[in-house]
């Protein structure tokens, strides 16, 4: 997403190295996608799911 | 020693050959190593870091690597969001912002020439609905994935 809209920032991000985001996010499984610091999912998400949660973030 | 090995460094090189077909920068933020560093605050995996990004460019003349000092440069590194290092921006044809952040070793290697190989070609296999929603967003928007090494 973030390739092909200057709208997006995409962080991919190595948990262990920064646990204070672990705690901040409540994270217990990986992988885990934050959108806008508030909508999270855990898991592989397919294209259509991520689309929903950024609607639902934007909303 | 190397970090890459005699094998891989070949399948790499050949990867590159074959898709890192236009040029891509990553642009590191890390901290520059000192004698004073105080430990509690010291990058645990910056060194690694650079040095595996290092051997990676001799790999192509196609990836370039910008070392920036995050202390040094913390005007620039704000304006960019970078609020922790290691930290790797990767500038290619992509539109939006992609980067990563701590040490793309293990199973996140994979994830870093991935990355590569996407700055370069800056097009995806999105579906239509997606590139038409993400091209006309009324606020931006921030994807964090994390993950971890194993």
């Amino acid at each position: 997403m973030a390739l092909e809209s200057p709208h997006v920032t995409a962080d991919v991000i190595e948990a262990s190295e920064f646990p204070e985001l672990i705690q901040r996010y409540g994270v217990r499984g990986v992988p885990k996608t934050v959108i806008n610091g508030t909508v999270g999912v855990e898991g592989a998400v397919p294209e259509a799911a991520l689309l929903n949660r950024l609607n639902e973030a934007l909303a | 020693m190397a970090l890459l090995q005699g094998e891989d460094r070949k399948q790499i090189q050949q990867l590159f050959a074959e898709r890192l077909t236009e040029p891509v920068t990553i642009h590191l933020y890390t901290q520059r190593a000192s004698p004073l560093a105080v430990p509690s605050h010291e990058c645990q995996t910056c060194r690694d870091t650079g040095a595996l990004l290092a051997e990676l460019a001799e790999l192509s003349d196609k990836l370039t690597i910008v070392t920036h000092d995050f202390v040094e440069e913390a005007e620039e590194a704000k304006r960019r969001g970078i609020e922790r290092i290691p930290a790797l921006v990767f500038e290619g044809k992509g539109r939006g912002t992609v980067r990563y952040f701590g040490i793309p070793a293990g199973y996140e290697f994979a994830v870093l020439l991935e990355a590569v190989l996407d700055a370069a070609r800056g097009t995806t296999g999105l579906a239509p609905a997606t590139k038409q929603r993400i091209a006309d967003l009324p606020k931006p928007v921030h994807l964090e994935v994390l993950v971890t090494p194993t």
